[in-house]
């Protein structure tokens, strides 16, 4: 494969970075997110160093294979550099202006200026391989990591309305203690600028831990930058959702992950 | 609880949000002072961005987006500004204004 080499998101791609739910691998999942219609595959790989360059290969062709990616320029490509292409995330969390839009549109580098600068809403959670069923009485228990109080109340009341059983936890010591008691949580809401804890460093020492390893973690956090959705995914998170968000977008990912209907 | 009572409670909960904005408000121009001062206090500027983050975070799940969008754009502004330095007269003058922004909103 040629390394000047440019793809674009077929409208399969953009609808499986935009879903709620993804049955793609996470290396599938962050060769997407990347995917802009203007980076060639050589800026790309440089990106995974150092995943082996073959493995990367293998999974674009799979991509493309699959119809998530076409050739940049293509009739079945979307990618133009605009907004749009830009993976999953799906819409500003507030409006642009026709200014920033259009200079977005323009340059690859200036859209991913506007993205840190506005800040976009990622709503992404990978679909359990298998589903779940729940024994009659049989509870789910939430984990939830959020130092906001009135976040938290929120969190808790909708869990609760949800039949779920919520379990919080503010910071550090909040964290050992939630996770020391018994039976250990189905899934944990983390999110990741706690007061005295980075949670990148409670994700991946949640994704070290021999236990709570098979534990899906949903990232939430206001950092919805393209690098920050990047980094909770190579830290091993099952989903990311960015802040503000919906309560109900929480029950369909806490589902999602889980197998549940 | 049925679903009105948690409509219920999330009005209540947005009523305890917003009701604790003039107190968040207060903290971060207390923080900013130690920022922008003679010896700026690197651990202030640290829970200043912290904390803004989290409005950005909190303030639409409340159906508040407007706090939101004032805090987002407060924390944005404090990018680049390194713990121990002093912002320069025109950074300090956009948080400052910022700030009152995020009082109005």
């Amino acid at each position: 494969m040629d390394e000047k080499h440019v793809y674009a998101l077929t409208p399969k791609g953009t609808r499986e970075l935009k879903s709620a739910a993804t049955s793609l691998t996470a290396l599938e999942l962050k060769l997407l997110v990347l995917i802009d219609g203007q980076s060639t595959v050589g800026r790309i790989v440089k990106v995974f160093s150092p995943q082996p360059k073959a493995e990367l290969i293998d999974a674009l062709h799979k991509l493309k294979q699959n119809g998530f990616l076409a050739d940049a320029g293509g009739e079945d490509g979307e990618g133009d550099g605009s907004i749009e292409a830009t993976g999953f995330f799906t819409r500003p969390v507030f409006p642009e202006s026709k200014e920033a839009g259009a200079a977005a549109a323009s340059q690859s580098d200036e859209t991913l200026q506007l993205l840190r600068k506005n800040g976009y809403v990622a709503r992404i959670a990978k679909r359990a391989a298998e589903e779940r069923k729940l024994a009659k009485g049989e509870k789910v228990h939430v984990l939830v990591i959020e130092d906001d109080e009135h976040l938290a109340k929120l969190l808790r009341m909708f869990l609760v309305m949800h039949e779920f059983v919520p379990r919080m936890a503010a910071n550090r010591d909040g964290i050992t203690s939630a996770l020391r008691l018994a039976p250990k949580p189905d899934v944990a809401l983390l999110d990741v600028t706690l007061p005295d804890i980075d949670g990148f460093e409670v994700l991946l020492r949640m994704k070290q831990h021999p236990v709570l390893k098979t534990m899906p973690v949903i990232v939430m956090t206001a950092k919805a930058t393209r690098e920050a959705v990047l980094k909770g995914l190579a830290c091993g998170a099952d989903g990311y959702i960015t802040k503000p968000f919906d309560v109900d977008v929480i029950s369909h990912a806490v589902k999602s992950v889980l197998g549940l209907k | 609880m049925s679903w009105q009572d948690l409509g219920k409670e999330f009005q209540k909960l947005r009523r305890e949000f917003r009701g604790s904005l003039p107190a968040k408000l207060k903290r971060l121009r207390s923080l900013w002072e130690r920022v922008d001062c003679e010896a700026p206090d690197a651990d202030a500027l640290d829970i200043l961005k912290r904390e803004l983050h989290t409005m950005a975070g909190s303030g639409g799940s409340f159906g508040l987006p407007q706090v939101s969008k004032a805090a987002a754009a407060a924390e944005d502004a404090l990018a680049g500004l390194k713990g121990g330095s002093r912002p320069g007269a025109k950074r300090s003058a956009k948080f400052g204004a910022l700030l009152d922004r995020l009082e109005k909103a």
